[in-house]
């Protein structure tokens, strides 16, 4: 059996012979479950309950035991590209105190943030200095920068928004077009992260860690593996881009105060998203999904793209987490525990697209 | 504060300085890149031949003509990242444009990059590029540390954002800002999409089917009344907004001035938060488009500094554009803060 994050027994993981930690993703929800609070659920079967059933059960055989108690040992905390989703100092606290209660460890999540977005993550920090197993998931490098000198001893990982590659879901998969150069083909998929001038920073700033997409583009080798650092890879969406200026939080904005950069909302992101279906180039008729959630654009990666990667994941002596990602309606659904059954991860419309 | 101007050829330089240009910045296309990466891997964040020099005589008359007026050269290495083998090839071809072509400065995305070039070029200035998305003053310090020259700012940025990042990086960098032409919808800095082949993602959203759909659960239909209908006003807004920022379609007023993003209205204040200079997009615009950009900047510039109240220099912003209609919107502005 497969010692996790807690001993706690999980499957066993064909070949590797060490752990695969599982985190889940909650960047809408802005407090622990109800339930939790009250203390009829521990966070660990809250979180265990958010996973989309779809996802569940693509991770299920590898990591996921559904039977013997194997579950989600991390919880991320913020959403990776709104600076609003910033937890409050109370939020964070509760978090922690809801973490700590379960085993569960804890990540607070940052995005890039702004001058003021800058100044409530520094206090977001102070209030869970000392939680155990606590790691910040930095967003840019001015963060790094600052919560490194404030924090000599904090966990500080990379965000995948970090992770300069291109990944728009329309070209990524000619990516490794054989009709495309050789070099072109290969810089396509690989970062400048091997290269010594950002290894140098990698070292100055302590980062162990390090976010990834689940790119649609077959990651060179080196990537994966060439780093002394380790990797955590997302599902089931990738990121494909943000921006500052929200579409969701327009709606309820007159129309000269819609779509400014950082302007007020009413956190429309945790009722709607907005489904494109956009045309891949070619003329093929062929259509990739785009997901807008929040001020972020992301696409579900299909199945076929999901288990390669975890193929990778399994033989992998770098990648040793994986981070689900829970969307809001499950997230609502897990506030309501103790009721399993309601979960409905996705409109049925999504649900359909992603890995059915 | 200083206009920072495209040029795209030698030709282009005498233009520019009599109309009040400080500096330049161009991209160039090395023949040894294009022969490796053809047009798949763009070296900059323009495609391989708009808007960019190819012949290492141009960007040498280019910086020689320049000089002649006083005026430095910065080019542009702003590809979102380069790998270890990329980095490879542009360091001598950087290292031939400062040393024999006279190139001033380049501009970087990638922070390894930096820090790079940094190490082997210790005497070149390296300016840090919009899409290293500095956002927060920690970032202003980081790229401190680094020992980069000047930081420019991306377009999101308020006007308070700006003033209080001048205000952190006053003594150890430059400072740069937008004030026209530029119009990514998204954050340019994190936007992992290409318009190679495809086109601006932003471009085509708007065009593509779409819903917006409820996250309520089971029992969540479609937004239905009220709600509805703000859904479907926001949708044609955003087509709008994009239509704006893109240039309104790339199209020129009857006067023959450019339509889109613009900081016009906002000189006043940009004047008076401590930047270095300011930015006029468009390496691959033409000529003409150039000119009437650098014109109409310089002139409002030039009205605030005889001493123009704000308003009275957003006003006659607002005239010089002679489109209302659009300035009323709202959407082409970077500063709506500041927007009349």
């Amino acid at each position: 059996m497969l010692p996790t994050r807690h001993q706690r027994e999980a499957p066993p993981r064909g070949g590797a012979g060490r752990g695969v930690e599982v985190g889940i993703a909650v960047p809408f929800l802005a407090a622990p479950p109800p339930a939790v609070v009250r203390g009829e659920a521990s966070l660990d079967e809250a979180l265990r309950g958010a996973v989309p059933r779809d996802v569940h059960d693509l991770l299920a055989e590898t990591f996921l035991g559904p039977r013997d108690g194997a579950g989600p040992s991390r919880v991320y905390v913020g959403s990776e590209t709104c600076e609003r989703l910033l937890p409050t100092r109370k939020a964070v606290r509760s978090w922690a105190a809801a973490a700590s209660g379960s085993r569960v460890a804890l990540s607070l999540v940052l995005p890039p943030l702004s001058r003021d977005g800058l100044a409530k993550a520094e206090e977001a920090v102070r209030a869970l200095e000392g939680a155990e197993g606590l790691e910040v998931v930095a967003g840019d490098w001015g963060t790094v920068h600052r919560l490194r000198s404030l924090h000599p001893g904090l966990a500080i990982v990379l965000g995948r928004l970090t992770h300069k590659m291109l990944r728009d879901p329309r070209l990524a998969e000619y990516f490794d077009s054989p009709q495309a150069p050789a070099p072109a083909r290969s810089a396509l998929c690989r970062s400048g992260e091997l290269a010594p001038g950002f290894r140098a920073l990698m070292e100055r700033y302590g980062i162990a860690r390090r976010e990834v997409d689940p790119f649609l583009q077959p990651l060179a080798v080196d990537e994966w593996e060439g780093r002394s650092e380790k990797l955590s890879v997302h599902f089931p969406y990738l990121f494909v881009t943000m921006g500052r200026a929200c579409l969701l939080g327009a709606m309820h904005r007159k129309p000269a105060g819609k779509f400014v950069p950082g302007a007020p909302c009413r956190t429309e992101c945790r009722k709607y998203a907005v489904e494109f279906r956009v045309p891949v180039p070619g003329g093929s008729g062929a259509e990739k999904d785009l997901l807008n959630l929040g001020n972020a654009y992301y696409h579900p990666v299909p199945p076929s793209v999901a288990v390669g990667i975890l193929g990778r994941v399994t033989s992998s002596r770098q990648v040793d987490r994986i981070v689900v990602t829970v969307p809001p309606a499950a997230t609502d659904a897990a506030a309501s525990l103790p009721a399993p059954a309601r979960i409905r991860p996705w409109p049925p419309a999504v649900e359909e697209r992603v890995g059915r | 504060m200083k206009l920072t101007v495209p040029v795209s050829h030698p030709d282009e330089v005498e233009m520019l300085a009599g109309n009040g240009a400080g500096e330049f910045f161009c991209g160039f296309v090395p023949g040894e890149w294009l022969e490796r990466y053809g047009g798949a891997f763009w070296l900059n964040r323009r495609g391989p031949v708009a808007g960019n020099l190819s012949r290492w005589d141009d960007v040498s008359l280019l910086a020689e003509r320049s000089h002649a007026f006083g005026i430095p050269v910065h080019v542009t290495f702003n590809a979102p990242y380069y790998t270890p083998e990329q980095q490879e090839l542009l360091l001598p071809v950087i290292d031939r444009l400062a040393r024999e072509s006279g190139v001033d400065a380049v501009i970087v995305s990638d922070v390894g990059f930096l820090v790079t070039l940094r190490r082997v070029f210790p005497d070149l200035s390296v300016h840090a590029s919009s899409v290293m998305a500095a956002l927060n003053p920690g970032m202003v310090d980081f790229l401190g540390t680094l020992g980069a020259r000047r930081v420019i700012f991306p377009r999101s940025l308020g006007l308070g954002d700006i003033a209080a990042l001048c205000d952190a990086a006053a003594g150890r960098l430059e400072t740069e800002a937008f004030v026209l032409n530029e119009g990514c919808v998204f954050e340019e800095g994190y936007c992992m999409t290409t318009h190679r082949s495809a086109g601006a993602l932003c471009v085509q959203l708007p065009g593509v089917p779409h819903r917006v759909l409820p996250l309520g659960g089971e029992d969540a239909g479609s937004p239905a009344g009220e709600e509805g209908g703000r859904a479907r006003e926001l949708m044609g807004a955003f087509k709008d907004w994009v239509w704006f920022q893109n240039g309104c379609g790339n199209s020129m007023s009857s006067g023959g001035i450019p339509n889109g993003p613009c900081g016009l209205c906002a000189l006043f204040d940009l004047a008076r938060t401590g930047l270095t200079s300011l930015k006029i997009s468009g390496r691959g615009a033409s000529s003409y488009r150039k000119l009437v950009s650098l014109q109409m900047v310089r002139a409002i510039l030039d009205l605030v500094k005889r001493g123009a109240s704000r308003e009275d220099a957003a006003d006659k912003a607002v005239a010089l554009r002679n489109t209302p209609k659009f300035c009323e919107a709202r959407y082409m502005c970077y500063y709506r803060e500041a927007a009349t």
